[in-house]
Order: C-alpha cells, then sequence, then structure tokens
C-alpha cells in the first residue's frame, strides 16, 4: 500500500526527471465531506466564486492549490455529470449535446451519447486535487500534463515495465471526464487532449497532452521512468544528432583556403 | 573568488530551479595546451571531424561533453576571427561578414567548454540557453533586489562573437538570439534565446534566483491567472437552472 509521501516522492521524482512545467496532479473523488483535507480551497464557500474542473487542475499544477469542487463550486455542466453529481439528462441521452454541431448525425450523437463516461449517480459528492508531491491525501489517480517528447518519455516508460503498447481513444471535447472517468473506472493508462476549454478558459500550452495514470501503476510508471535515466535514454539524455563538416558556403571555403584550414572539396 | 565547486553547485542548481532543457555552459578561453582539462574533446584530433563552435555549445549543454576547440577544429569562420586564432581579412567585400568583436590576435589558441556543473575548469563566462520565460526568471530577481543588472544585447550574427567577446572583455550580462548557423547546424530550437554571464556575477544570480523561487514571480512558482465565473454558454445556463446551480445572469 503507497503511502502519501511516497506519492509526494513519486510527484518530486517524475517533476524532475521530466522537467515538467507544472506539477503532477493527485487527483481523488470524494464520497463524503469528512474526506476533504483542512487545507483544501473550497472556490464558492471560501472565495465565492466558480470555476471549471480544468481550471481547478490548472490551479493544481500551476499555483500549487488544494481545491476541492463539490457541486455547488462547478460552473462547467460536464463534469457535473461525469463524475456523478447531476443525473444524465435526456438533452444529453437523446444525443443532443452532439447533434447538429459537433456530429453531424443525430443517430449517431444518440450512439456516442450512450458512451459518454459516467461514475454512478450520487456514489461521490465532489473531487480533490493537489499537486502531488505536496498532496496530503492518497489519490485515486494521477493527471501529468506535458508535451510530446515528454509523453514519449513518459510512454517508454510504461511499454517498458508492461510489456504492451497503450491503446488511447481521443475526444477533443471533455477532457475533465475522459482524463478522470475511464481511469477510474478501468484502472489503465490513458492520454487525453486537453479540450477547447481547457485553452480558452484554464490557458492550457497548446503543446500539452495529459497522461493519466491509476493509482496501482504509479510505482511501476516511476520505475520505467528511472530504468531510462539509468541507460542514459530518459528525456534529458535523448537530444538531436548534429551533422560535422557540414556544407560551407563559398566564402567559408575561400577564408578557410587562405587560412591554411581543411575545407570542403 | 568563486571556487569551481561553487561554480558547479550554481550549474546544478540552475538547471533543477529554471527546468532547464539543456545545461547552463562553462565557456574558458584556452591560452596554451596546458590549459585544455584531460577529458576534453578535440573533434579533430580524436573524432576526426570538424565543427562549428555553436555545434560545440550544443554538444556540452546537450550531449554535456567537454569540447575543445583549436583552430582545425573550426568549421565556420566567424568564430575563427572572434577569437583571434587567424588573421581578420581585410577584402573589401568581406568587411560585412567579418565586422564583429575579437579578441586580440594570438591571445588565446582556443576555446573550451563543458556543462557548468560538471566543468573541471573555472569558467570566463557562462552561457544560458533558455526560453523567454526562464531568462525572466533569471533576471528578474535583481529588479526585485532594486539592483537591477545592467544587460547588453546583440541580435544579429555571429552570436558565437557576441556570446563570448564582449562579455569578457566588459564584464557585462549579454543577451544574443542564436543566430541562423546555431539554428541551422547545432540545432538551436526556435524558442531558445542565450543569456552570458560574466564569472564574477554567476553566484549572486543564483543567489536571486533561489531568495526569490518561493514567490509567486519566480519561474517555478509563476501562474498565470484564470476568468472564474467566465461567461456561460446558453447551453450551460440551461443545464445549470434545470440543477438549481448558479448561472450567470
Amino acid at each position: 500500500m503507497t503511502t502519501a509521501k511516497e506519492y509526494n516522492s513519486y510527484g518530486e521524482e517524475i517533476k524532475q526527471t521530466l522537467l515538467l512545467r507544472t506539477s503532477p496532479i493527485a487527483v481523488k473523488m470524494l464520497e463524503k465531506e469528512s474526506d476533504i483535507p483542512k487545507e483544501a480551497i473550497r472556490p464558492k464557500r471560501d472565495q465565492g466564486y466558480h470555476l471549471a474542473q480544468c481550471q481547478v487542475f490548472a490551479l493544481s499544477r500551476r499555483q500549487g492549490a488544494t481545491i476541492a469542487m463539490l457541486k455547488e463550486d462547478q460552473w462547467c455542466w460536464a463534469p457535473l455529470i461525469g463524475y456523478g453529481l447531476v443525473e444524465m439528462p435526456d438533452f444529453c441521452t437523446d444525443g443532443d449535446i452532439y447533434y447538429p454541431h459537433f456530429v453531424e448525425s443525430r443517430e449517431a450523437a444518440k450512439e456516442l451519447a450512450k458512451q459518454f463516461p459516467r461514475l454512478e449517480y450520487g456514489k461521490y459528492i465532489g473531487i480533490l486535487s493537489a499537486p502531488l508531491e505536496t498532496a496530503s491525501f492518497e489519490p485515486d489517480l494521477v493527471l501529468i500534463y506535458s508535451n510530446t517528447a515528454q509523453l514519449r518519455s513518459i510512454l517508454l516508460a510504461v511499454k517498458y515495465k508492461e510489456g504492451k503498447l497503450l491503446k488511447s481513444e481521443f475526444d477533443p471535447i471533455d477532457s475533465c471526464i475522459f482524463s478522470v472517468v475511464p481511469v477510474l473506472l478501468d484502472g489503465e493508462y490513458r492520454i487525453t487532449i486537453p479540450d477547447p476549454g481547457e485553452y480558452e478558459r484554464a490557458m492550457t500550452g497548446e503543446d500539452q497532452t495529459i497522461f493519466s495514470v491509476p493509482r496501482d501503476k504509479m510505482e511501476k510508471l516511476v520505475q520505467g521512468l528511472r530504468h531510462f535515466e539509468e541507460i542514459k535514454l530518459g528525456y534529458t539524455h535523448l537530444d538531436m544528432v548534429m551533422r560535422p563538416d557540414f556544407p560551407q558556403p563559398e566564402f567559408y571555403k575561400m577564408l578557410f583556403k587562405m587560412w591554411g584550414l581543411d575545407v570542403q572539396e | 573568488m568563486t571556487t569551481l565547486s561553487e561554480f558547479n553547485r550554481c550549474g546544478e542548481e540552475l538547471e533543477g530551479l529554471l527546468m532547464l532543457r539543456t545545461s547552463p555552459l562553462a565557456v574558458k578561453m584556452l591560452e596554451s595546451e596546458g590549459d585544455i582539462p584531460d577529458g576534453a574533446i578535440r573533434p579533430k584530433r580524436d573524432r576526426g571531424i570538424h565543427i562549428s563552435q555553436c555545434q560545440a555549445f550544443a554538444m556540452s549543454r546537450r550531449q554535456r561533453e567537454a569540447v575543445a576547440m583549436l583552430k582545425e577544429d573550426n568549421w565556420c569562420f566567424a568564430p575563427l576571427i572572434a577569437y583571434g586564432l587567424v588573421d581578420k581579412p581585410d577584402d573589401p567585400e568581406l568587411q560585412q561578414f567579418v565586422s564583429f568583436p575579437t579578441f586580440e590576435r594570438n591571445k588565446y589558441i582556443g576555446i573550451v567548454t563543458a556543462p557548468l556543473k560538471t566543468a573541471d575548469f573555472e569558467p570566463d563566462v557562462i552561457l544560458i540557453y533558455s526560453n523567454p520565460a526562464q531568462m525572466r526568471g533569471i533576471l528578474q530577481p535583481t529588479h526585485f533586489k532594486n539592483e537591477e543588472a545592467h544587460v547588453d544585447s546583440h541580435f544579429f550574427p555571429p552570436s558565437c562573437a557576441y556570446q563570448i567577446v564582449p562579455v569578457v572583455q566588459s564584464g557585462q550580462l549579454m543577451v544574443t538570439l542564436p543566430d541562423i548557423g546555431d539554428y541551422n547546424r547545432a540545432l538551436a530550437a526556435e524558442a531558445d534565446i542565450a543569456l552570458s554571464v560574466p564569472r564574477d556575477m554567476m553566484v549572486k544570480l543564483v543567489e536571486g534566483i533561489k531568495e526569490f523561487d518561493e514567490g509567486e514571480f519566480s519561474y517555478g512558482h509563476s501562474g498565470m491567472y484564470m476568468q472564474h465565473d467566465f461567461p456561460q454558454p446558453e447551453l450551460y445556463r440551461m443545464l445549470f437552472k434545470r440543477w438549481g446551480l448558479d448561472v450567470q445572469e
């Protein structure tokens, strides 16, 4: 059983190994009020405002904040449905959530809406997030925001430890759902593209992706990253190879001949 | 007088505090063969290749190798002239290419570079490749301490000359853009910018970064402010009303 302190040290190690610009995020689903740690901010009660879940993830990874988001704190509809804080409205099950703007066919929209990942209604009262390096709680999953090169190193570590390739499906919308809910339900790693809301409201970089790690796979991931550090194939060891004796412009050749140095023939 | 181990520690700390993608470089001008550190690669002698100085910088900051570049190792004309390793040509048609700061002819036989954190020599200049936000993180503490540093700048080729020569001569900080050769041949990133630090300013600069590291204006802890209660699309308002939640009026 991994302790909160061990998760904290994983957070430090991952951040340093991958030179992550922002902290990996410890995420925990809240079953009751007493699960909320004392240090957690509750946006509506403590600050008098509402946030989207992607903004909360951004506050945790950038500003280092511990934030508990209950139903009344939310300002975006998707996490309310996805985390099971409200019942899925008919409007969504009918496919109108996708049709006509995001899915051309009503039938296909209805079919897709059935697959919208959701946690059981009423099971949780909210969601808690904090930087993994300092979180006082044991997470259910960890979110790592990285660039593509950092993700490549993460995937090398996963492949090394699991001996298989990671499969993912991509929905360009609802990243707060797809990065959390399927991971809780099936216990598998997942790659998610930050959605338009994350870009507009939470200022996620254009080069960022989200890698979700179920809690039980955290130790393995860290071990995989360590392995590639040890064999000098980790993130900071992968470098571009430059070309020596590159093509010299004509006036380089003229000068080099004048100085009695080697020139390109 | 900064010791070698203090320079090494500065290198280690800079990489951590600023999450630098490549190592800050220790750069030293070589007066004699005896100045060349034992482990330094000499490209022509050891590998049978020639490289440009920007490529040598890149080998040190990316591959973390110590590289000594003497006259015969160079494949670009600019550092040969800038570091005083050859006579500067006086052909009128070449003047537009060779007008940049130079060291005295024959004062040096070459230049050695290595990652600052592992260099086994005391540098004359520390060269830091970063993105602009990281550079802000390096320079900003001097502003908040009311000790704003004087920073020279030069944005034109050859960057290998301006990154080193005026810094050794004036003892001032220098900001340069990696030039087109640094991009073409040494694969400098499009977002890279370089800061040259004279040896005597290094420790104070790192102390400033450490002092301000926990504050919200430091590189590691600064975050963008977001708008809470952002404008909700109609769909959001419809759903929020249905769920009995606050909506934007």
